[in-house]
């Protein structure tokens, strides 16, 4: 028994050197990339973009389910984006609230009979109008699918080069899409790119912008806004270069058209069809040797609410980590692969070793050092320093990372905000972390099960008045960044 | 031992953390002292450059240039830059000269002979917002990297002159795809300046992708001197480049067109067809209503579409025609035609 353990103990160590090696790899490479994306963006000259001929032009894909509150605000937010050669294609999914009168009577709503080729497969679409007053504002009413069978009927319809993925009550920054446009008219070979998402709980808005930055007062959204923190600026900025991008944000994120309508759209029995579209994307770019670059930019900024109660954060980061584990197993091949260059040899092993994995190897990484305190009293202050270690460089990466955030962007400018994250980052590892791991575990659990619901999600709804907020919504969380 | 070393780590994160926290707080002290800084010079700094550009003719005394150069290169950029886009054309040659004065524009040409990219870049958009004589970055429109090229080529777009869109058309040949957004914008932006090169390019190259993106640049154009090239690249092999010649022959119009045109309307390629149609349809080319409709039944969707919207779009005769077809035995046809009939009036897809 104790020879066991102390083999597996071994190789918890082998493991958390490889990736805690990995993530001081990144980091690094974050800066890199951060200092270099800065010096490509001083002082560059927006009105180029906004002001050209061969701009691409953007249709922004909305889905709204049970939305009837927040919709119009929302819509009028994405109406005042910046960026020409703009269409916004709300799709109502069938809500059974009245989400499409409020539309029709906040925008004027016609009935139109455009011209489009069913090219991916979506449930019937029961009308289609657009705006009298914002002629580029559509709207598809269609019968009840999920967020993925919305998105493919707007796929359908949007005429656009581009198209931007969104939730419909995320808020995107005015000139968010002139920045995240910036990868499809560098290179011919970009396929998608994503930009930060930032958590909005706690900041003041307005007129359907965040007007101030803050740090939520509530630990649960605190804690998630140092993972987004990491999650973005540090981890997804780092696999630019080192073998791409396998997740784009659900809630704000830009694609080839042709390319997604080519690929088959939106994966409808997938809990995790944000994460699996990227990755079909990018394997077919292989297969057929086409663009498989896919690009993300740190400073587009999109801002989503994050759950804060443990009950509605839990059932995200479940479906979450079914997602990720149906994603990976429904492209096993990629796995050591050399026919996907550094996708199949470094991205794809690192998301099924670490992303996937990790929550399985600490939990058992736990129970072992537990156990081990039976086995040898010596191993009270082994387990003790191992574990300060390993929970102290995850605060090391966190504060790190808010290095990276304060002199690139310093998003919360008041002492206060920033007393506030260092209270969030060291708590962080206590307690929450081992939540998480727990959450994660049971969606691999459930993912084995063959649980394929959304599960439902409350959303206090930072788009209208707070004594207007609902109680309940059962639309499904619709923001994904992914777990790193 | 390896307890040792493990509360050595430990030890070592505590440090790291801490260094890590300071800096953060050190940051955001220096950030409100700059602020504070920012308050008691930047503001100053900019009446003086107000009270200075409404007199220009004085010379700036050394008190003036002694609070500019309080400032650094970074924060005299910054007020310069402001202030330049602020100001009419004829304007900002004042600011231009207080840039050479204080030496910014020494420091920037210095920036564009750098061996690092990050500082050339730097430099030629310092040149490009607060320079008149702009010869440095004239040289890097050919750089090595992209990104500095991709900025001086932008700049190409304000001297539209026959020289600078000759130094810059032979780019479009380049195999490297980086920046071709950057190349074409600016050639468009040139107008006529950059017709003359283009033709020679068209007359002169074989590389499909690169024929194609100089007709794209000519059909925005829209010249009337592209109209020889489009029309023997009408008859081009490559696919890419005859639509892309159908569409310059469709902006630019002329009695020799439309028989090319409906010529194309048998091609092979389904994306040169539709091309054609849409060509037909903007010379509003009534003529060829019966060609066009021909394609109602086509075996493509878009050279469908485009049909039937040609035919909705090309008067009277058009518009029987595709009432007709609602009746057809082509069903694929008849939804097109219904599709189309079904729209408002003037309204497009």
């Amino acid at each position: 028994m104790s020879g066991i353990l102390r083999r597996f103990e071994d190789f918890v160590l082998i493991y958390f050197i490889v990736v805690n090696g990995f993530y001081g790899l990144q980091l690094l490479t974050a800066a890199a990339m951060l200092y270099l994306h800065n010096a490509r963006t001083w002082r560059e000259s927006g009105w180029r973009i906004l002001g050209s001929d061969v701009t691409p032009t953007i249709s922004i894909l909305a889905p709204a389910y049970n939305e009837e509150r927040s919709i119009v605000d929302s819509v009028r937010a994405l109406l005042a984006l910046h960026y020409q050669n703009l269409e916004i294609i709300v799709v109502n999914d069938g809500s059974s609230d009245g989400t499409l009168a409020a539309l029709a009577g906040a925008f004027h709503l016609v009935a139109i009979y455009p011209i489009y080729r069913r090219r991916v497969e979506h449930a019937a679409v029961i009308g289609l109008y657009r705006s009298a007053s914002y002629p580029s504002l559509i709207v598809a009413d269609k019968k009840n699918g999920g967020k993925a069978d919305a998105l493919n009927a707007g796929l359908n319809l949007a005429n656009g080069d581009l198209v931007c993925a969104i939730d419909a009550d995320t808020i995107i920054e005015r000139d968010a899409l002139r920045r995240l446009v910036r990868p499809f008219i560098r290179a011919n070979d970009v396929l998608a790119a994503g930009g930060t998402i930032r958590i909005a709980n706690g900041s003041e808005i307005a007129e359907g912008r965040v007007v101030r930055a803050r740090v939520s007062r509530n630990p649960l959204a605190g804690f998630q806004t140092i993972e987004y923190f990491r999650a973005f600026l540090f981890g997804r900025l780092a696999w630019n270069p080192l073998g791409g991008n396998l997740i784009i944000s659900g809630a704000f994120g830009l694609f080839r058209r042709d390319a997604v309508i080519d690929a088959g759209g939106y994966l409808h029995d997938t809990v995790g069809e944000d994460m699996e579209l990227v990755v079909r994307l990018r394997r077919r770019g292989y297969e057929t040797k086409s663009a498989t670059r896919v690009d993300f930019i740190p400073d587009p900024v999109a801002w989503t609410e994050a759950p804060e109660t443990l009950r509605v954060l839990g059932r995200q980061r479940d479906r979450w980590q079914r997602g990720l584990a149906e994603t990976l197993l429904h492209h096993r091949r990629l796995l050591f692969n050399p026919r996907y260059g550094a996708m199949g040899l470094v991205v794809y092993p690192y998301f099924v070793f670490v992303e996937l994995l990790a929550p399985v190897i600490e939990a058992l990484g736990i129970i072992a050092v537990l156990l081990g305190l039976f086995d040898a009293p010596l191993h009270a202050t082994f387990a003790i320093a191992f574990f300060a270690i390993a929970y102290g460089l995850g605060i090391v990466f966190s504060t790190a990372t808010l290095v990276l955030e304060e002199v690139e962007y310093h998003t919360y400018a008041t002492a206060r905000d920033r007393m506030l994250l260092f209270v969030w980052m060291g708590l962080e590892s206590f307690g929450y972390r081992q939540l998480t791991v727990f959450w994660r575990l049971r969606g691999l659990l459930h993912f084995f099960m063959g649980r394929k619901d959304w599960g439902s999600m409350e959303r206090k709804g930072f788009l209208r008045p707070p004594s207007e907020a609902p109680a309940e919504s059962d639309g499904g969380d619709r923001s994904a960044p992914g777990g790193t | 031992m390896i307890l040792e070393l493990l509360l050595g780590l430990a030890a070592g994160e505590v440090a790291t953390v801490a260094a890590l926290v300071i800096a953060i707080a050190a940051h955001a002290s220096l950030l409100r002292w700059r602020a504070r800084r920012h308050e008691r010079l930047y503001l100053g700094a900019r009446q003086l450059l107000y009270e200075y550009i409404s007199d220009p003719l004085r010379p700036l005394s050394d008190q003036e240039q002694r609070s500019l150069r309080r400032l650094t290169w970074n924060e005299q950029v910054d007020i310069l830059v402001a202030l330049a886009r602020s100001l009419a054309l004829d304007e900002r040659p004042a600011v231009f000269e207080v840039a050479r004065i204080l030496g910014v524009l020494e420091k920037a040409k210095r920036l564009t002979t750098s061996c690092f990219w990050p500082w050339r870049l730097k430099g030629v958009r310092v040149l490009m917002l607060l320079s008149d004589n702009r010869s440095p970055i004239a040289q890097l429109v050919a750089d090595g990297n992209a990104e500095v090229r991709s900025a001086a080529v932008e700049w190409a777009a304000d001297e539209p002159t026959a020289e600078m869109a000759a130094l810059i058309t032979p780019l479009l040949d380049r195999a490297a795809p980086q920046y071709r957004f950057a190349l074409l914008d600016a050639m468009i932006r040139m107008r006529g300046s950059a017709v003359e090169p283009l033709c020679n390019l068209l007359r002169t190259s074989t590389d499909a992708p690169t024929l194609a993106s100089a007709l794209k640049i000519a059909r925005h154009t829209a010249d009337p001197r592209f109209l020889p090239e489009a029309l023997s690249l009408a008859q081009s092999e490559s696919a890419e480049v005859v639509c892309a010649a159908a569409g310059v022959l469709g902006a630019i119009g002329g009695a020799e067109c439309p028989p090319i045109l409906r010529g194309l309307l048998g091609h092979d390629d389904e994306f040169v067809r539709a091309a054609a149609i849409r060509a037909l349809r903007d010379l509003d080319d009534r003529d060829s209503v019966e060609e066009i409709a021909a394609r109602m039944n086509d075996r493509s969707w878009s050279v469908r579409r485009e049909a039937a919207l040609a035919l909705r779009a090309l008067g009277a005769d058009g518009a029987i025609l595709l009432r007709r077809f609602t009746s057809s035995p082509d069903l694929f046809a008849a939804e097109m035609a219904e599709q189309v009939l079904s729209l408002p009036f003037g309204a497009t897809p």
